[in-house]
């Protein structure tokens, strides 16, 4: 057992540690927070979230970039039109190559960057002999991986005979069907998790175990409600159910709760996030989602409910693009009305 | 050995050191002087006292949904307050300054944490406040300049927290300015909160706090959760009109439910006129009442 004596040291000591980890934070995070100020002009902004690990902001959806020694890991593209001066961003920031993107999802503004952004980088698969021909016919032409959940392929591909919404070569070229992928890259652990009737039925969470950034694709949207498209699939109990594994996955920064933020979360657009901030988005489409069953519950339809704002306290911070409330709205109401 | 007296006298001047650009030392123990706000301060305000608070229609909505009880979601527990709880929390403050060791020049002044509130770091070298897509924390983002004597903050990037710890929400683009004005032993602290997503109009706030011997706490404890009976993925909340707690202040103290539920209106003297009608002082006092009322012993 410890004496008084000896918890008071350790605890005077604690202190000490705390005041010299915080002084080391904030001047680590000064110059993070310097750097990324100074990038921010035009749309590209490059937000430090680990030593390694960078979110790029304003290409379309957020990007994350994980760098170590294997390459480059790109949990998303951005736009096409953005897609130069994405790769412009990640060249300041390494010369290593492009291994791997990793898609959360088929919306445009996270996928129509993969086919440039993967050919600029490198497949894994190294070619000793030089048979390019069959290197290529291996992999993705030589070019770095484009991964993601089967859902993804299905909804950026159609059947044979029909145009697709998206050139071929920006399609995943490693799509799986399990609900958890996982790989190892740069001395971490990457697991992929498929999220099932969230945002649309193509949702995946990408979660960089030792970093401890997970990537939440349109799932989180700070800037917005969430868009769930019904009819692609997605519902607001799903999205639900996603946040809440989203808020399990992420840790607090407890004990020491001022020492640090915790789980950094990269949301599909907006700043990067904490776990509260998934909380905070969490508890506003459970409320939501609740006026509007009470509502339905009173036999009331959508049209009576949109009349009575039932968004009314998140309006000011979710609802400011136009028609943001009413799909939000809409979408939920479908969702609760939906035949099972 | 000559000396040139000049010279001495411009190295004791030097050394006794004078205030450079009229700052002034606000480092030190400062005790709060609690009966200012004591409810806010104590135990809270009276549920559903929305007085004074300029709302905009969504804050008002977002203060009704809030139920207290969410401050026993696990995900909450530790979660405590924003900066803004400088402003309304219980404790005093201890201040001092982080000097640059090559040329003594003041970095930063820190304001120390609380329990439930994380230290304010004042950067004064100039540095950039960090881009809109960098983290928010309970801590926030502070840079300061001096103006002449009065040392003004400016805080940036924090979480979501409470204006008054009553479901009165602030959102993460709130911002704070905060005046640090020295007058001897005293210190007012004088604030301004903006909040584009709740409020229609700045918030202001004084405190007072006193220079004591007595050393005040300057860092937080670790904080680990519990089980207070809200499980996991629920949220408490009251949905629209529905909130039990709406006419509080009218029950308790004869308060128009207009004037209760607050907006930017209810902060100016001329609302007092419009409401003096709808006003009659309650025959006893209920709760609160911080001495007897008029005529009652």
């Amino acid at each position: 057992m410890r004496s008084g004596k000896t918890v008071r040291r350790i605890f005077t000591e604690r202190l000490a540690h705390c005041a010299l980890a915080t002084a080391f934070v904030l001047a680590a995070c000064s110059t993070v927070f310097s750097q990324a100020a100074k990038l921010e002009n035009g749309e590209i902004d490059v937000v430090q979230v680990r030593p390694n690990f960078y979110m790029i902001a304003g290409a379309g959806g957020n990007i994350g970039v994980q760098i170590g020694a294997d390459g480059v890991v790109l949990v998303d593209s951005g736009t096409e039109a953005a897609s130069d001066r994405v790769l412009a961003a990640i060249r300041k920031l390494t010369q290593l190559p492009i291994r791997y993107v990793i898609d959360t999802g088929a919306d445009t503004d996270h996928v129509s960057g993969n086919a440039r952004l993967a050919k600029a980088g490198q497949t894994i698969f190294v070619n000793p002999l030089g048979n390019s021909s069959f290197l290529n016919s291996m992999t993705n032409g030589g070019a770095a991986a484009i991964l993601a959940h089967d859902s993804v392929l299905k909804r950026m591909s159609v059947p044979t005979g029909k145009t697709p919404a998206f050139a071929v070569e920006t399609w995943p070229t490693e799509a799986f069907y399990t609900n958890r992928k996982s790989l190892r890259m740069n001395d971490e652990g990457i697991e992929v998790l498929y999220q099932p009737a969230a945002h649309s039925d193509a949702d995946s969470f990408v979660f960089f175990r030792r970093s401890d950034v997970v990537a939440a694709g349109d799932i989180l949207d700070t800037t917005r409600f969430p868009v769930i498209d019904v009819a692609k699939g997605g519902s607001v109990q799903g999205e639900i159910e996603a946040l809440n594994r989203l808020i399990a996955l992420a840790i607090p920064p407890g004990p020491f709760i001022y020492e640090g933020i915790g789980t950094y979360v990269i949301p599909g657009h907006g700043r990067l996030c904490e776990q509260l901030d998934v909380v905070n988005y969490r508890d506003m489409v459970v409320v939501v989602r609740d006026v509007v069953a009470d509502m339905i519950k009173q036999g009331m339809t959508l049209n009576q409910i949109k009349e009575t704002s039932p968004a009314k306290p998140y309006e000011t911070e979710f609802g400011t693009q136009p028609g943001a409330t009413n799909a939000f709205v809409e979408a939920v109401y479908k969702s609760l009305t939906a035949k099972k | 050995m000559t000396r040139n007296p000049m010279s001495l006298t411009a190295v004791l001047l030097l050394s006794m050191g004078l205030p450079v650009l009229a700052q002034i030392d606000l480092s030190g123990s400062w005790q709060s002087k609690n009966h200012e706000d004591a409810l806010e301060r104590g135990a809270g305000p009276n549920p559903g006292d929305f007085t004074g608070i300029p709302f905009n229609e969504s804050g008002r909505a977002m203060a009704l949904t809030n139920s207290q009880s969410q401050l026993s979601m696990p995900e909450r527990i530790c979660a405590f307050y924003s900066q803004w709880h400088m402003m309304v929390g219980t404790f005093g403050v201890k201040i001092w300054n982080e000097t640059d060791p090559v040329t003594g020049r003041t970095i930063a002044w820190a304001v120390g944490a609380w329990e439930d509130r994380a230290q304010m770091t004042i950067w004064m070298d100039g540095r950039p406040h960090p881009s809109k897509n960098a983290p928010h924390s309970q801590a926030g983002f502070t840079t300061g300049v001096w103006d002449g004597d009065v040392l003004t903050a400016y805080t940036t990037h924090m979480l979501t927290g409470y204006l008054r710890r009553n479901g009165v929400m602030t959102s993460d683009q709130a911002t704070m300015t905060t005046h640090f004005i020295r007058h001897g032993d005293m210190l007012t602290l004088a604030s301004q909160l903006e909040d584009p997503i709740y409020l229609s109009e700045p918030y202001y706030i004084t405190r007072t706090f006193v220079n004591t011997t007595a050393l005040m706490n300057s860092g937080g404890p670790p904080c680990i959760p519990g089980d207070e009976g809200v499980p996991e993925g629920t949220v408490p909340h009251y949905l629209p009109g529905k909130n039990p707690l709406v006419d509080e202040m009218t029950k308790l103290y004869n308060i128009p439910r207009e004037a209760a539920m607050g907006g930017a209106e209810t902060m100016y003297p001329a609302f007092r006129e419009k409401i003096k009608d709808k006003f009659t002082m309650p025959a006893k006092c209920q709760r609160n009442c911080g001495g007897p009322p008029p005529g009652q012993n």
